[in-house]
């Protein structure tokens, strides 16, 4: 299986933070059956941990999360239709005639008619409460036969390959990184080392607490994506798609290791693979992960992603191929 | 070894303000309080997020472990991108406001804590002095084009403002008085055990990162075992123009014993037995409550199963910005009350 087939078969299965068993249950299946171990947490992290043909010196730690933002339903009306809350950031911006699916039902996201009216409320973000879902149902008593207050939505699953040799679909934000990591345990690996699949990323690195806490690690490095900057607008610095992957120095959660962060850019550039360093960007889990117990010396990679938080994210399968290049790389001299 | 014996304790606050150490980047700083604090029966450890761990054992029958906690940090630029034109765009390490950056000199120095570039926050020209943000401001470096720029500095770099310090009657006047003065309270203090050891066990932590957010305290106190916590940090003063009295401290009124801040309500009972402890001992000292800031006593208090913290604070004026103020008499308290905790036998 390609890595771009493994990023379709991720991003195709939903997984709205907190109800991230559709994924880890790919995740767990596929790593056992590349001779891993595999456990999960209380907080339904998936660890796994993978003998090398070293042992390392030390724990070292690579950490993705699993989730994806989402809905999540707060009441069901008198004429059937569904008021949601968010979970996570997904962008407001895009998401009234989006199409998702609520606990496997299929629904369209509308949105009150006198707000399209207004001028003035045009030009806004809608707030969520002026959001509504419709599964075409006749009235509350048939709604709630199919939903249930706290159910999930996600966006349609739509996960393909386009353009090109780029990717599109859902949550490849987290998805992507999933991927290499996957990928990763899949093939032989230089030294001893432990992944952490984590739940709840998107509400604020909730899971990656207590997978850290858990593992005590030596060394950590978390693998994530930022916003790709190749689009119209976009701001430098930063990293389009192709662009490889950045290594981050600071981003909005954590002053990253410095050691750790030129080791990784200068293996990059000995191995001819395409990075950047990364001055900013929001919080990953790096910071979690960077001062769970007594520390541990951190460092973030970050793959570009065109429109995250959206149903159609774009990445370049390329750039995942990169990342996973430069942790080979890093776990034969670690 | 013999200067070190026998300097003021002024002296440190010369010795530290200048050592550049922004959040992320405190090796220069470190290496300092480690030399400094070399000496005895002290041992001492850096762990993986940079605090520095300073371990000095008490002899005292009932003693307790003291767990002092002052960040070496300061705030700082971090340079994100070189411009064609050869300006730098840079992030701030911490809190800064434009109005207290905007025409600061700042300095690039070298791993050995050597001043390598100089450079002035400027604005960009046509913005109101009123309403600009730090995306408004721009690091002129002298360089005349990209690649002048970057023989100088590279995206990653970080600056801080140029030190400076002068004294004027019992006030002194000096960059990083936040928290470098906390830092210097501290090695002063611990020197005054040179001939005669503590009663208690006592870890000083000199803390990474805490300007970004108190990252390096709470890891630093996992990493050990301590009964009590106290932070030893400036806190802000409610006596210049314009104050809005959203804080209690004022110089000269002894040293600041916190209450609360807007990370932490310290423990009561343990801000009594301070105040009554700096009473007998004819101790100065005022109360310090906040509405805002965080300082590391807010860190350590949740750390395992939770650690009873007080804050011993140092007033002070114009805090992140180029010059700030503080008054000698005060950090003389805090220095004295850091030592009566150290060597008196108490309890909570």
């Amino acid at each position: 299986m390609s890595l771009t087939e493994t990023i379709l078969a991720l991003s195709n299965r939903p997984g709205v933070s907190s109800w991230e068993e559709p994924v880890r249950d790919y995740l767990a299946a596929e790593a056992q059956a590349a001779g891993c171990s595999t456990e999960i947490d209380r907080l339904g992290n998936l660890i796994v941990r993978k003998k090398g043909t070293h042992p390392a010196q030390g724990t070292v730690l690579l950490t993705v999360h699993m989730d994806e933002v989402g809905l999540m339903i707060t009441d069901i009306t008198e004429e059937g239709y569904l008021r949601f809350d968010l979970v996570g950031k997904p962008d407001r911006r895009c998401l009234i005639g989006k199409q998702m699916l609520v606990n496997g039902v299929p629904g369209v996201i509308g949105i009150k008619a006198i707000h399209l009216t207004d001028r003035e409320e045009t030009k806004k973000v809608p707030s969520t409460d002026s959001l509504y879902l419709d599964i075409g149902a006749e009235d509350e008593a048939a709604a709630k036969k199919l939903v249930s207050m706290g159910d999930v939505a996600w966006f349609r699953r739509s996960c393909a390959p386009f353009g090109a040799g780029l990717v599109k679909g859902p949550a490849l934000t987290g998805r992507i990184p999933c991927a290499v990591l996957l990928e990763l345990l899949r093939g032989p690996v230089a030294a001893d080392c432990t992944v952490a699949f984590t739940v709840q990323q998107e509400v604020g690195s909730r899971g990656a607490f207590g997978a850290a806490f858990r593992v005590k690690p030596d060394a950590a490095v978390v693998v994530d994506t930022i916003p790709a900057n190749d689009v119209p607008g976009g701001k430098r610095p930063g990293l389009g798609l192709g662009g490889g992957v950045g290594i981050a120095l600071r981003d909005e959660g954590a002053l990253y290791d410095p050691n750790l962060s030129a080791a990784l850019y200068r293996l990059a550039q000995e191995k001819n693979l395409p990075a950047a360093l990364l001055t900013g960007g929001s919080a990953s889990q790096g910071g979690t992960v960077q001062c769970s117990r007594a520390g541990t010396k951190t460092t973030a990679i970050k793959l570009p992603v065109r429109y995250g938080g959206t149903p159609a994210c774009v990445a370049d399968p390329a750039d995942a191929e990169t990342a996973l290049a430069l942790l080979r790389a890093y776990l034969e001299q670690v | 070894m013999e200067y070190i014996e026998t300097a003021p304790d002024s002296d440190l606050l010369e010795r530290l303000h200048r050592i550049p150490g922004p959040s992320g980047q405190e090796d220069c700083i470190r290496a300092e309080l480690q030399r400094l604090t070399a000496w005895g029966g002290n041992t001492a450890r850096t762990d993986a997020l940079g605090n520095l761990i300073v371990f000095c054992p008490g002899t005292g029958e009932h003693k307790r472990t003291l767990l002092f906690s002052a960040h070496m940090d300061t705030v700082g630029l971090m340079v994100t991108e070189i411009t064609d034109e050869g300006f730098l765009r840079f992030a701030p390490l911490g809190g800064l406001l434009p109005a207290d950056l905007a025409r600061a000199q700042v300095v690039f120095c070298d791993p050995a804590g050597q001043e390598r570039a100089r450079g002035v926050v400027v604005p960009a020209e046509e913005k109101e002095s009123k309403s600009f943000t730090l995306d408004d401001l721009y690091l002129d470096i002298g360089a005349g084009s990209k690649s002048e720029a970057e023989a100088l500095v590279q995206p990653g770099d970080c600056a801080v403002y140029a030190p400076v310090l002068f004294r004027q009657g019992q006030r002194v006047f000096a960059t990083f008085l936040d928290n470098r003065a906390g830092c210097a309270a501290l090695v002063a203090a611990l020197n005054r055990f040179r001939s005669q050891p503590p009663y208690h066990d006592l870890y000083l932590v000199f803390s990474a990162q805490e300007e970004v957010g108190m990252r390096g305290a709470r890891p630093a106190a996992f990493g050990l075992r301590a009964d009590y916590g106290f932070g030893i940090d400036v806190t802000c003063t409610a006596d210049q123009p314009g104050s809005d009295h959203s804080a209690t401290a004022k110089l000269g009124g002894g040293a600041a014993l916190k209450l609360m801040d807007h990370s932490v309500l310290c423990d009561r009972p343990l801000l009594h037995r301070m105040q009554q402890l700096a009473a007998e001992k004819g101790i100065p000292h005022q109360m310090d409550i906040m509405k805002v800031g965080g300082t590391d006593a807010g860190a350590i208090q949740p750390v395992r199963e939770g650690l009873p913290v007080g804050g011993i604070s140092l007033p002070c004026r114009y805090t992140h910005s180029p010059v700030e103020c503080i008054d000698q008499t005060d950090f003389q308290a805090v220095v004295d009350l850091i030592q009566a905790l150290a060597e008196s036998e108490w309890t909570v």
